[in-house]
């Protein structure tokens, strides 16, 4: 007994070793909030309305659907947000989702300006990182693939995270941090609700870079080579026919014809 | 002159190949975007969303053949407006009926829907986002309640597929896809070749997904046709699927018996399936009038149509006492069984039962090495009606009764003679056949 127990501590010791503090951590301890951001996350929070999920409908959707797995349940953001957790633009909210199955949270909204990020495939489940692999991507590697197979096959769990000196940035679940954030969801004041949550959204982004920021080989957010995309997967990326289709909306409220997505 | 025939011959069918449309085109590029995985949200009502359309599966689908724009006509933007999306059912898509070369439609359906006790159920405006509303707002199933985009060979039929066809695939579009016949046809002919997509395990299931949930059942509001009161169902309507569930009938479809009868063969034989009316409504299958009709289809239950037969479709298939009946896995732990009526008439039947006993025993005991055949009583009857001949006494009888006629016959008149001789015998006396 006394055995099985020294080997758990050893485990507990061993796995706050491996998940070091990141970036994110590091800003958070380190911000101080403006009055502005207080009333900012104030107000936020007064707008809120909590959203009661449904079950699945007794009707079923009339096509079958792809596989609806999980996906954010290893990110410590779906501890407040939905998942999936895009839901007020009409136009892009299932594109952005469908982007959660192997994008991390923090590789869009943790964009700090003065620190220079790298981008490696991590398994959430874990935190260890994983080598850079072509069958990593959703993307197929040659026309004759099938897609769907290829999607089915992959699992949610890989996603390309932000590293800085080669420590994951993102915000862990199992961390202490977002174990004192949950407490306070469920058991802290208003005032210390609102300043938690002014806390965590201060080092982040609200909007996520353009879809030019990675389909487009003019930039280099991510460096899809050493992330293991072959170059018939980069071509095919670089060259998205959609990305190129959202390109043209010219403001938020337009809407595009169909017919010229062919073009 | 043979070479060139050949060479042509196989110029005709590549043109042909290469130039006929494949099964699942998608002119539109709607899958450009709708074929990824995973484009899902959660909407405004809280309600997980997909924009995802499995492409693999429709392909293999009933609707396969037809183009999104077929169903969701006014979808001419992005974001897609809600209401540009509705789809009515009822509308001619671009497909022909094999047959006839006409515009397809589902259109009679819907006519037939229409007389229906389901005839306020949608058949348009149908989109992804207000199954919500229909749920909450509506208590007549719409199309979609009862029917997805399954694919063209049911996975309960694959297996009977693959084993005609000696196929694996059930993409009929990768290889047919260059053959005319097939897109016109072929699935026409693979259905009926296969046999009902479903079996009456399903088709009940159609019912029992809606007639099955009691509390959505009690709050169905029903409507008197003559004065258009609206008023509660009562609860023989409520437990509908349960009573059923205890029939005959029931129990065999339950048991996968071809025997059983599903809901849709007694409520709506005729027709596309779909005329189903109350019971008090004369043109109804199941009005009283019209059950000898409906009872003796397919002879099922083919004496009812003859006349004096009539009262065995009085049996009530929905009768409240039905539900009394339990499920009996272990019956003598079962309270309710030994007060039942079921277990009181059981009583009368274990005298016999005592009586098959006893004489089992006797013969048992006095004549299991005799080879003679001993009845306590009714020996006699079983020997007539189930042996097939005459009781020993009747044959004894038989024979003497032969003997006699035979001696009849054999014996001839003979005068004896006149000799005046006292010892003197008749000829014949000594040749007496023995009897």
């Amino acid at each position: 007994m006394n055995y099985r127990f020294f080997i758990t501590v050893l485990l507990l010791l061993l796995n706050n070793g491996v998940f070091a503090e990141g970036l994110y951590t590091q800003q958070l301890s380190n911000t101080l909030l403006t009055t502005e951001q207080i009333e900012d996350s104030k107000k936020k929070l007064a707008e809120h309305k909590e959203l009661v999920l449904h079950e699945e409908l007794k009707i079923a959707s009339f096509h079958r659907r792809g596989q609806l797995k999980a996906s954010l349940e290893h990110s410590s953001c779906t501890g407040c947000h939905l998942s999936p957790p895009h839901t007020k633009s009409e136009r892009t909210r299932t594109f952005m989702n469908m982007h959660t199955q192997f994008i991390a949270c923090e590789t869009c909204h943790f964009r700090p300006k003065d620190k220079q990020l790298s981008y490696q495939w991590e398994d959430t489940r874990d935190g260890l990182v994983i080598k850079g692999k072509t069958k990593l991507f959703r993307q197929v590697t040659s026309a004759d693939e099938n897609s769907k197979t290829r999607a089915t096959a992959l699992h949610n769990f890989y996603k390309i995270t932000p590293f800085y000196q080669k420590e994951s940035v993102v915000l862990r679940k199992e961390g202490a941090f977002n174990q004192e954030t949950q407490q306070i969801g469920e058991k802290g004041t208003q005032e210390e609700k609102v300043h938690r949550r002014a806390l965590i959204h201060a080092p982040l982004e609200e909007k996520g870079p353009e879809c030019s920021a990675c389909h487009d080989e003019k930039n280099d957010f991510l460096d899809l080579a050493s992330l293991g995309a072959s170059t018939y997967q980069q071509d095919k990326i670089y060259n998205n026919m959609i990305a190129q289709f959202f390109a043209r909306y010219k403001d938020k409220d337009s809407r595009i014809r169909i017919m010229s997505i062919l073009q | 002159m043979r070479h060139y025939f050949f060479l042509f011959f196989l110029l005709v069918l590549f043109n042909y190949d290469t130039n006929a449309s494949p099964r699942y085109s998608d002119p539109d590029g709607c899958l450009s975007c709708h074929a990824y995985e995973g484009l899902n949200f959660i909407d405004e009502n809280g309600v997980f969303r997909s924009a995802t359309i499995d492409n693999e599966h429709y392909a293999s689908s009933l609707h396969g053949s037809v183009p999104c724009k077929d169903c969701h006509r006014e979808v001419i933007d992005y974001p897609h407006k809600v209401e540009n999306t509705e789809v009515d059912c009822g509308a001619s898509c671009h497909i022909e009926e094999p047959s006839e070369g006409v515009k397809y439609s589902h259109d009679v359906i819907h006519e037939e829907m229409d007389k229906s006790v389901h005839a306020d159920g949608w058949y348009k405006g149908l989109t992804g986002g207000n199954r919500l509303e229909e749920l909450e707002t509506e208590q007549d199933p719409s199309c979609r309640r009862c029917h997805s985009n399954t694919a063209y060979i049911a996975e309960t039929q694959l297996e009977n597929f693959k084993e005609a066809f000696d196929h694996a695939e059930t993409e009929c579009g990768n290889c047919h896809q260059g053959k005319a016949w097939m897109g016109q046809f072929g699935g026409h002919i693979l259905r009926r070749f296969i046999g009902r997509r479903w079996n009456n395990i399903e088709n009940n299931q159609l019912c029992i997904q809606c007639h099955g949930d009691i509390t959505a059942m009690r709050e169905v509001e029903q409507e008197d046709k003559e004065t258009l009161e609206k008023h509660p169902p009562s609860e023989r309507f409520v437990q509908s699927s349960a009573s059923y569930k205890k029939t005959l009938h029931g129990r065999l479809v339950d048991a996968n018996s071809n025997f059983g009868a599903s809901c849709i063969d007694c409520h709506a034989p005729e027709g596309w399936k779909h005329e189903i009316r109350a019971f008090s409504d004369e043109k109804s299958a199941s009005h009283p009038d019209n059950l000898a009709e409906s009872c003796g289809q397919s002879n099922c239950h083919a004496y009812t149509k003859k006349s004096g037969n009539q009262g065995f479709t009085m049996t009530d298939m929905h009768g409240l006492s039905l539900l009394g009946l339990t499920d009996i896995e272990k019956p003598l732990e079962n309270k309710e069984l030994w007060q039942s009526n079921w277990f009181l008439s059981v009583w009368p039947l274990m005298v016999f039962a005592l009586v098959f006993a006893v004489a089992s025993l006797r013969w048992w005991i006095f004549y299991r090495t005799d080879k003679k055949v001993t009845a306590v009583f009714g020996g006699d009857r079983f020997e007539r009606i189930m042996v097939g001949r005459k009781p020993k006494k009747s044959r004894a009888k038989a024979k003497a009764k032969s003997a006699v006629k035979k001696e009849k016959v054999i014996a001839p008149v003979v005068e004896p003679e006149k000799t005046g001789d006292s010892d003197s015998v008749t000829p014949n006396q000594s040749d007496k056949p023995e009897t």
